[in-house]
């Protein structure tokens, strides 16, 4: 027989349950807005039975429920879909951040409209034909070049907002990688407290969620491979180069940029390739720069390097229309001097590439220099293909920049809108696992509401109970 | 599937962002007319845009420059018919010289008109357009003939460049006749040509010598046979330049009717489009709204 008491006991029992679980759906429900939480469900699971130690075994069949404890708090979630999101996040975070760099860019290009480059090219040539209409006019040669003032002012401008994105874009890979190295120190030391909670067989939920929320971040700028241990410990990876050790005692791998190409480096150049070197494999860096080039990694950083190519390529397309401009120009326009026939070099530009492209002192200080006889010459270069190996205008030239510029941000729109579309039907899908339904918690917190109601209207019954026994049997 | 809060928020959220962007969009096709507003939008109309843009632009300038072109085919032809008339006037002075009847004194007389023919001529030789001189090839600021009556030399100070006007793509015309017209081959004395068929006959009419007048008929002809041949060149070139500029006015009205196809927002549509964003839009804020609002606490006691 058991003790007279140990109905209280089954109902102290299912109070104590039902009161966790209702905390337990408080606790979601407080949650139910916090960024990566997980919702937890208190497990209930019977307690161990008791069997009554008599001789007639038979008297009493089977064995006595002894009520309910909660044998776990479970955080409910699915590690599979976690590594899916995980490589959306990286394929969105690549595209996003090229199209952002882009867009950016394409902005730098007022075009098609009538106040872009290429309409100063043109309004540059036609003021040579004028000048050619009349060669010795002095105000023909003043609006010459005032045009040729313009389109160079322009040009330089241009290639100073391509120089300052790519700078701001050469911060911004400095800026992830930090950002890197500080999610890599704070995985390692949620790592350490997880593994003393583990190894005193708790369950940190909260922790873990938290350290979920570092990976999916972690997983927007670059690749990661994440292996989980038995202590709770997370060995994390970033580009195949494992960055946040087994072993959380010693603390995390850094990350640091480099160049290597012009050996060992700091990347703080333009020309610099992005290298990036792990302090567990100083030995192997790993080319980012290629890796953008040939798309075979994912991840914000990657991207944003991408992105950068761009720019470069974009600076050097103009670096040669500014070269091509000036040495044609330059060509076509001798001066003559007195006396007759005396052709002495009077350059229209000078300057190499687009940074520093000018009109020559000798044209900016004295508009006699400006050969209005050669004008014709300089006028038809407009129609002259003196662009990329001798197959195109200068516009034509500028125009297949512009074109480059706009194909090449609208299939990055595309993938991001792709990438996007992917990352939120992941989402979703461990919404609707992890996800807190306020809703299904206020059920809960009714259902686990009557249980204790229960449970305390046994206690009642066992008090009448007791209350006859005691008192009333003894009087 | 299992719904959470979040999931319904989050969609919203992207639902009425997805909506708006669109509509932004629209709005901006609206309010600027143009369906490309940045090259992203449609990169290879973007690319035939500016083609076109550009094309519009030089033929804008072949136009100007046909333009200045033709003023200059025009006086020049204009000039020659003067000087057509006055080697005309000379001849008939010839014949009236040649009258076997005349007496030394009208033939005197009529030297002096023909002196009046050369002054003409010289008047016509130092031609001006807007302060630039029509025959002096590219020397156009000095008057590039010198004819002097009396020693009878004729002195060139022009040059035997041509003019040159680029009216299409790498293809100039030549917009005046030369120096060459009076006899001019080159800077310098003139040997030869229209001046010196006058002073002959001037010299002659002096001398009164009739015989020598009559025989010079047949060069005065022939000068004015030249004249002809280059009244003709400086008109095919008028021919040619009138026609390309009815061809470039031509162009320039179906390339803006290219463009705008290519560019302009067909309002109809975009207005269409505008119309069924805006009732996208307030349906994802509308079922969000309701959504959002509606919970279990809304029915519990």
């Amino acid at each position: 027989m058991p003790s007279t008491f140990f109905g209280l006991e089954i109902a102290r029992r299912g109070l104590m349950a039902q009161r966790l679980a209702m905390d337990t759906a408080a606790h979601n429900l407080a949650n139910a807005n916090t960024e990566g939480y997980t919702r937890q469900e208190a497990v209930q699971a019977a307690t161990p039975p008791y069997t009554i130690p008599t001789k007639e075994q038979t008297v009493v069949p089977g064995q006595l429920g002894t009520g309910v404890e909660v044998a776990a708090i479970r955080r409910i979630r699915d590690e599979l879909l976690d590594v899916q999101l995980r490589r959306a996040l990286g394929e969105a975070g690549f595209w996003e951040e090229r199209e952002d760099a882009l867009s950016r860019v394409e902005a730098i290009f007022p075009e098609p409209s009538e106040y872009g480059l290429q309409q100063l090219i043109g309004k540059f040539f036609n003021n040579w034909h004028e000048l050619n209409n009349n060669p010795h006019d002095l105000g023909l040669k003043a609006a010459v070049r005032v045009a040729g003032e313009e389109l160079t002012a322009a040009v330089r401008q241009t290639y100073r907002q391509l120089t300052d994105n790519e700078k701001n874009l050469r911060d911004l890979i400095l800026e992830k990688v930090n950002e890197v190295n500080t999610i890599a120190e704070e995985i390692n030391n949620l790592n350490r407290e997880i593994r003393t909670l583990v190894r005193a067989g708790a369950q940190p939920n909260d922790l873990f969620d938290r350290r979920d929320v570092l990976l999916d971040r972690l997983a927007r700028i670059g690749e990661v491979q994440v292996e989980r241990q038995s202590d709770g410990v997370v060995k994390v990876s970033l580009f195949g180069k494992e960055l946040v050790p087994p072993d959380p005692t010693a603390g995390a791998h850094t990350v640091t940029a480099y160049d290597a190409a012009t050996g060992a480096g700091k990347f703080d150049h333009p020309d610099d390739e992005l290298w990036l070197e792990f302090s567990s494999d100083p030995g192997n860096r790993v080319n980012i720069t290629s890796a953008a080039n040939t798309y075979s990694l994912s991840g914000a950083l990657v991207g944003i390097e991408g992105a950068r190519q761009k720019v470069k390529d974009y600076m050097q397309q103009l670096n040669d229309l500014a070269d091509s401009l000036i040495a044609q120009v330059n060509q076509a326009h001798p001066y003559e001097e007195n006396p007759p026939g005396t052709v002495i070099r009077a350059d229209f530009f000078k300057g190499t590439g687009a940074e520093n492209f000018d009109l020559s002192d000798l044209v900016k200080n004295d508009l006699n220099y400006i050969d209005g006889t050669r004008a014709l010459t300089v006028a038809g270069l407009r129609d002259d293909l003196t662009m990329a190996g001798g197959t195109t205008t200068f516009e034509g030239f500028y125009r297949q920049l512009v074109t480059r510029i706009g194909e090449d941000m609208r299939g990055s729109a595309e993938r991001t809108a792709g990438a996007r579309a992917v990352r939120k039907q992941l989402e979703n899908l461990r919404q609707a696992v992890s996800g807190v339904s306020v809703d299904e918690e206020l059920t809960r917190l009714m259902q686990y509401q009557y249980a204790f109601q229960a449970s305390a209207r046994v206690v009642g019954v066992l008090d009448q109970l007791l209350d006859t026994l005691i008192n009333r049997m003894a009087s | 599937m299992r719904i959470s809060h979040n999931m319904i928020a989050g969609n919203l959220l992207r639902a009425v962002q997805t909506n708006l962007e669109g509509l932004i969009r629209s709005q901006e096709r609206m309010s600027t007319g143009k369906k490309v507003n940045r090259p992203s939008d449609d990169p290879a109309a973007a690319n035939h845009i500016m083609t076109l843009r550009a094309s519009l632009d030089i033929n804008r300038q072949y136009t100007r420059n046909i333009d200045d072109g033709l003023a200059w085919v025009y006086e020049t032809d204009a000039a020659l018919n003067d000087a057509t008339g006055l080697l005309q006037k000379a001849r008939e002075l010839a014949v009236q010289g040649s009258n076997g009847t005349l007496t030394r004194e009208d033939m005197a007389a009529l030297a002096r008109q023909v002196d009046g023919v050369i002054d003409g001529m010289t008047n016509v030789a130092n031609h001006a357009l807007g302060g630039k001189y029509i025959f002096a090839g590219t020397k156009t600021s000095t008057p590039p003939f010198v004819v002097d009556k009396d020693s009878k030399t004729v002195t060139y100070n022009g040059d035997t460049s041509a003019i040159l006007r680029e009216v299409a793509a790498d293809f100039a015309v030549q917009v005046d006749a030369g120096g060459v017209v009076f006899g001019a081959a080159g800077q310098g004395n003139v040997p030869d040509g229209v001046f010196h068929t006058l002073f002959r006959l001037r010299d002659a009419l002096d001398s009164g010598d009739h015989a020598a007048v009559g025989n010079l008929l047949g060069e005065i002809d022939q000068r004015i046979d030249e004249l002809l041949v280059h009244r003709v060149k400086i008109g095919s070139r008028t021919n040619h330049l009138e026609a390309l500029k009815a061809q470039l006015q031509d162009q320039e009205v179906r390339f803006t009717g290219v463009m705008s196809g290519l560019q302009d927002a067909d309002i109809a549509r975009v207005t269409i489009e505008f119309g069924q964003r805006q009732l996208a839009y307030q349906a994802a804020l509308a079922a969000g709204a309701r959504l959002l609002q509606t919970s279990l606490l809304d029915f519990l006691r």
